[in-house]
């Protein structure tokens, strides 16, 4: 099941994680340019949004888990997170909005681009999360028919593995989930037409999903039987749902079941 | 007192940013992600018959390599948007975050094989 080496090139070993995560954000790009060209967005200051989501997206990424105990003694210092510490989609995800939001300041760009990342993110989580697939603790164990089992060589290979038991594929479930969103999205893009809804829905689509999955991926518990990322996107959710409800009640949303004929504008 | 008027000549427009120098910035900040690589594999090179962890000392090498890589990059890009080639600037920022992510691919490995060395 696990491949944390995807191939060895004359004992130079390729990472299945690095590899897809590489790839994922190849696969993104690609989305990302394409959508822009869909929705004719020829804007040059996009690069530049662009290039403030990436570098907000790694810094935090890579440095977002840092303060993970209340006790700065249990915290390592930002140089052992940036070279050891576990990277995180979540904290990627904040550093990449605030980075965007940044970059439009600078840059005195006023429309909403999140539309243009969303279904970027979702294809490119999809692909980066097949190299966590294959090298990462699946989940939790499980007693469902398509648990995943672990030879002892391999639950030696990562933290908390065990062997001999079927384990859920939390990862396989995310990919399941970011092929599902950026259908979707696709499918959604002509319904809501309100700029920034898209990503907003994907963003919370996420969020609720992730809240579910953290249950079967076997992060540590914290707090009242909950993970890191469920606390913070417990304090996330009620702020979304409420934007959500609000944009419901003005009828961003209304389009969302008719079909193609009915959207057409008449004469 | 001269009652012309004349219209003052409208200031240079900025340059717009094209694609090519924006892959030609993302190049060279891959370049200098490379060069991060080359300092690991130099230092392990030379700490091997000085030190008794010489991937310890690549290791320290290529954190420092890499901060210094962050700030050139993030400096230069930001000069060059607000003065110079707007699009290798933003190239250039671009290919930094891009090269974080990608980088370790072949960085990840070559280190390692350095360190196996006898």
């Amino acid at each position: 099941m696990l491949h944390p080496v995807l191939v060895d090139l004359g004992g130079v070993p390729i990472l299945t994680h690095d590899a897809f995560v590489a790839l994922g954000v190849l696969v993104g790009a690609a989305v990302f340019v394409r959508e822009a060209r869909l929705r004719g967005n020829a804007d040059e200051r996009l690069w530049g949004v662009v290039a403030g989501a990436l570098v907000g997206g790694v810094l935090l990424g890579r440095l977002g888990t840092w303060a993970q105990h209340l006790d700065p003694r249990g915290n390592a210092s930002l140089v052992e997170q940036w070279a050891y510490g576990n990277r995180s989609i979540l904290s990627g995800l904040v550093g990449a909005y605030l980075g965007a939001i940044v970059a439009k300041r600078l840059m005195g760009y006023r429309e909403r681009t999140g539309d243009l990342f969303a279904p970027a993110i979702a294809l490119g989580m999809a692909v980066g999360r097949i190299g966590c697939l294959l090298s990462e603790l699946p989940g939790t164990p499980t007693s469902l028919p398509w648990g995943v089992v672990l030879t002892p060589a391999e639950a030696a290979t990562v933290p908390g593995g065990v062997a001999g038991v079927p384990l859920h594929p939390s990862f396989g479930y995310e990919i399941l989930f970011q092929l599902v969103a950026f259908g979707a999205l696709r499918w959604l893009r002509p319904r809501i037409t309100v700029p920034g809804e898209l990503f907003s829905l994907y963003l919370v689509a996420y969020a609720v999903f992730r809240f579910a999955v953290e249950y079967v991926r076997g992060n540590e518990t914290v707090l009242a039987g909950l993970t890191r990322p469920q606390l913070f996107l417990l304090a996330c959710l009620p702020i979304a749902g409420w934007q959500l409800a609000r944009q419901a009640r003005r009828g961003v949303y209304a389009n969302v079941f008719r079909r193609p004929a009915e959207l057409e504008v008449p004469g | 007192m001269s009652t012309e008027w004349t219209v003052p000549e409208p200031p240079p427009e900025r340059g717009r940013i094209r694609t090519r120098q924006v892959w030609v910035g993302i190049g060279l900040a891959m370049v200098g992600h490379l060069v991060t690589i080359g300092v690991v594999l130099v230092a392990v090179a030379v700490s091997r018959d000085t030190s008794e962890l010489p991937g310890l000392e690549g290791l320290l090498a290529g954190l420092v390599a890499q901060a210094v890589l962050f700030v050139v990059c993030i400096i230069a890009g930001g000069v060059l948007v607000a003065r110079g080639d707007r699009g290798i600037g933003v190239g250039v920022i671009i290919g930094w975050a891009v090269g974080v992510l990608v980088a370790p691919v072949i960085g990840f490995g070559i280190c390692v094989a350095a360190m196996r060395q006898p």
